[in-house]
């Protein structure tokens, strides 16, 4: 089947038709900032841009000492806070505690406490990678990175990334959110994948502008 | 569908809603949330308001409904009321012969859901009515199901019938009084039928790539029947279906998982930077870690069209342009245009804070010769320059141009111009996606590219006030 061509100026056309305002924007970065657990940054971007949030920002104050506290490395103290917070989250979500327990181990080998990594992989994790398999994969995975002397060159050092540590940090962020019984999913992360899930739809009819990075907007 | 209906009509009747305005039809599909009030405040709107209106609609929101049955598009043995809705089996003959309807048109799979309802008027003389869809091959001289490609729930037996003249125990029989509907799922690519609003099951699950009417046909005298595509209440609850559909749609869209945590922090971080938001920028960049030395080389920047973005807002334009002028040297004399606004902006804030004679004085001196550059230019100055002829230029016709929203617009225009001067790009990444979001998602819809489109609303994806 032929696809159809929507052209760029055409494209362009259809783009300059959509009206969004610069306060629904700024309400859904405020969004994005509260539901993250960004207190200091959304208490500045009310400030800077007149924005208000439909949350008091106090209440952010625990999920965000818990982000700063993995965000950091400190993957016991954060532990430590949401037990205190409400010890059912983690009880009840082996996911999400496994994630903590290998960030755990990537903080550990990050810092070359190889002997302490090997102990706290056997006596911790190990018992949890053997109940579910994929735990058990992403373990050896964690734990090949004890091969490479210069854990930078290992394929998997994306593991040592800041992001790596993010993506914990919003995991379990959500979770808390979610026995709060708050909104957990932020909105525009949700945009981002109705985006890609809607180009995925078209492309099988249409040839088009579509965004290929969504960090820097560029068309394909 | 009917709720769809009343969400458009009420949407175009209040005209209220500015924003993302081609918004409508998608998702009015998905009973957004600002459209609660459908169910109970839709039949009366829709009941008012003619066919051809919804009609006229659908076509400028992407798809078109059936709306009524064709009369080009019957049997002899049948006579159609004036509103195209009401069908009566006619003639006399002892073999009756039967005789099939189509709709005006063809259900668009891009709609997601249909579902059209018929009540039985009269069973006539023996009551072998058939209720359901066929595409435009099918002969007009047989009941729905019994040839290839149709399915119909039949009256007399209760059975469903599947392109084939033997039908297969389905459900209750129907006759006079009963409402009988049918539902088309094409994200499930199903059909189901209901009696008097209750659900009958799956009769097929074989609808893929067939293009369907809903039809209906008629074998013995006297037999009536009447539908109903929307514009009264359904008997069945299809609202709730269309919900329960819905939520399954953003439930896959939101379990897709990919980087888009860590894309939202880039694209809020270049948002932040865009707009000059220099002190959330540097939290936020630290508190994320996506600080370093690129923050920092842009933080005088972003400092920079903060402040002057401050001082415009306030009205004060003079040092705006001193700021420019120390700042970025090449500005204003490369952008003559933004010069010409904050010129206008100046002798609109002379208007409302100092004597007449002073703003008088100032645009002869700095703004007239603006009008020998262009007619725009001209027609502009011609049009400030008339406050000056207004004893309170605030109750005037063009008080508007006194409003701080104006100030706003040019705030905007100005940082705009700037990221363009220092090389960024002018409008933030974060507001590229979300337009481009709801321009795929119009065009899937529109280029018929998959049926689960229809219940998204981009806008419910966006307000962070609605809380569903």
């Amino acid at each position: 089947m032929n696809k159809k061509v929507i052209s760029k100026k055409e494209w362009e056309e259809k783009l300059s038709e959509v009206n969004i305002s610069k306060q629904d924007l700024n309400k859904l970065v405020m969004n994005f900032l509260v539901i993250e657990g960004y207190q200091e940054a959304a208490a500045k971007f009310q400030e800077e841009s007149g924005t208000s949030s439909i949350v008091d920002l106090n209440s952010i104050a625990d999920r965000m000492a818990i982000r700063s506290a993995i965000q950091s490395g400190d993957v016991e103290k954060g532990i430590e806070i949401v037990n205190d917070l409400n010890p059912e989250i983690l009880d009840t979500n082996p996911q999400l505690y496994f994630h903590l327990q290998q960030q755990k181990l990537i903080e550990l080998i990050r810092k070359g406490q190889i002997s302490e990594a090997l102990k706290f992989a056997q006596e911790e994790l190990a018992s949890q990678g053997e109940e579910n398999e994929k735990f058990l994969e992403e373990l050896e995975k964690t734990i090949s990175l004890l091969a490479f002397e210069d854990t930078s060159k290992s394929p998997i050092a994306s593991l040592l990334d800041h992001s790596q540590r993010q993506k914990t940090a919003g995991e379990l962020n959500a979770a808390i959110l979610t026995s709060q019984s708050q909104d957990k999913d932020p909105k525009l992360p949700t945009i981002i994948k109705l985006l890609k899930w809607a180009q995925t739809q078209l492309d099988s009819k249409c040839q088009y502008p579509r965004i290929k990075n969504f960090v820097n907007g560029e068309f394909e | 569908m009917y709720s769809s209906f009343s969400n458009n009509i009420n949407n175009n009747s209040s005209g209220s809603r500015g924003y993302l305005p081609s918004l409508s039809s998608p998702s009015s599909l998905s009973l957004s949330s600002s459209s609660s009030s459908s169910s109970s405040s839709s039949s009366s709107s829709s009941s008012s308001s003619p066919n051809k209106n919804q009609n006229s609609l659908y076509r400028q929101n992407l798809f078109e409904l059936p709306t009524n049955w064709s009369p080009k598009d019957k049997c002899s043995h049948l006579e159609l009321s004036s509103n195209a809705l009401k069908v009566t089996y006619k003639t006399n003959k002892t073999d009756n012969e039967a005789g099939l309807i189509r709709a005006n048109c063809f259900i668009p799979p891009s709609c997601g859901i249909y579902y059209f309802e018929v009540t039985v008027i009269s069973k006539g003389r023996d009551g072998y009515i058939g209720i359901g869809v066929c595409t435009s091959s099918m002969p007009l001289t047989r009941l729905p199901g019994w040839e290839r490609n149709s399915f119909g729930y039949h009256g007399d037996d209760g059975n469903l019938f599947k392109g084939s003249g033997t039908g297969s125990a389905y459900g209750p029989t129907y006759t006079t009084g009963d409402v009988v509907g049918c539902c088309i799922n094409f994200v499930q690519g199903s059909i189901f039928f209901t009696k008097n609003g209750v659900p009958l099951g799956e009769a097929t699950k074989d609808i893929k790539g067939l293009v369907l009417f809903p039809c209906i046909g008629l074998r013995t005298p006297g037999e009536s029947l009447e539908a109903n595509f929307g514009q009264k209440p359904f008997a069945f609850d299809i609202d709730q279906l269309f919900k329960e559909e819905k939520h399954r749609v953003v439930k896959t869209i939101k379990n897709t998982n990919g980087e888009e945590e860590l894309t939202s922090t880039q694209l809020v971080l270049s948002y932040l930077i865009h707009h000059g938001y220099s002190e959330t920028v540097k939290l936020f960049a630290k508190t994320t870690g996506t600080d370093g030395e690129s923050i920092d080389n842009q933080i005088d920047d972003i400092k920079n069209r903060q402040k002057i973005s401050e001082l415009l807002s306030k009205g004060n334009v003079e040092k705006v342009i001193n700021e420019l002028n120390r700042i970025y040297p090449n500005f204003l004399k490369e952008r003559k245009d933004i010069l010409f606004k904050l010129l206008c902006q100046k002798f609109i804030e002379m208007i409302k804070n100092s004597p007449i004679e002073e703003a008088m004085e100032f645009g002869q001196r700095e703004l007239s010769s603006f009008s020998n550059d262009s007619v725009e230019y001209e027609n502009q100055l011609n049009e400030i320059f008339s406050l000056i002829a207004y004893t309170d230029p605030f109750s005037s016709p063009i008080g508007h141009l006194l409003e701080k929203s104006k100030r706003d617009q040019i705030v905007n225009d100005l940082n705009c111009a700037l990221l363009v001067h220092c090389n960024k790009s002018s409008t933030p990444v974060l507001e590229k996606i979300v337009k481009q979001a709801k321009v795929v998602i119009d065009q899937v819809v529109f280029q018929n590219a998959g049926p689960s489109a229809a219940f998204i609303n981009v806008k419910e994806f966006i307000d962070v006030d609605d809380t569903n």
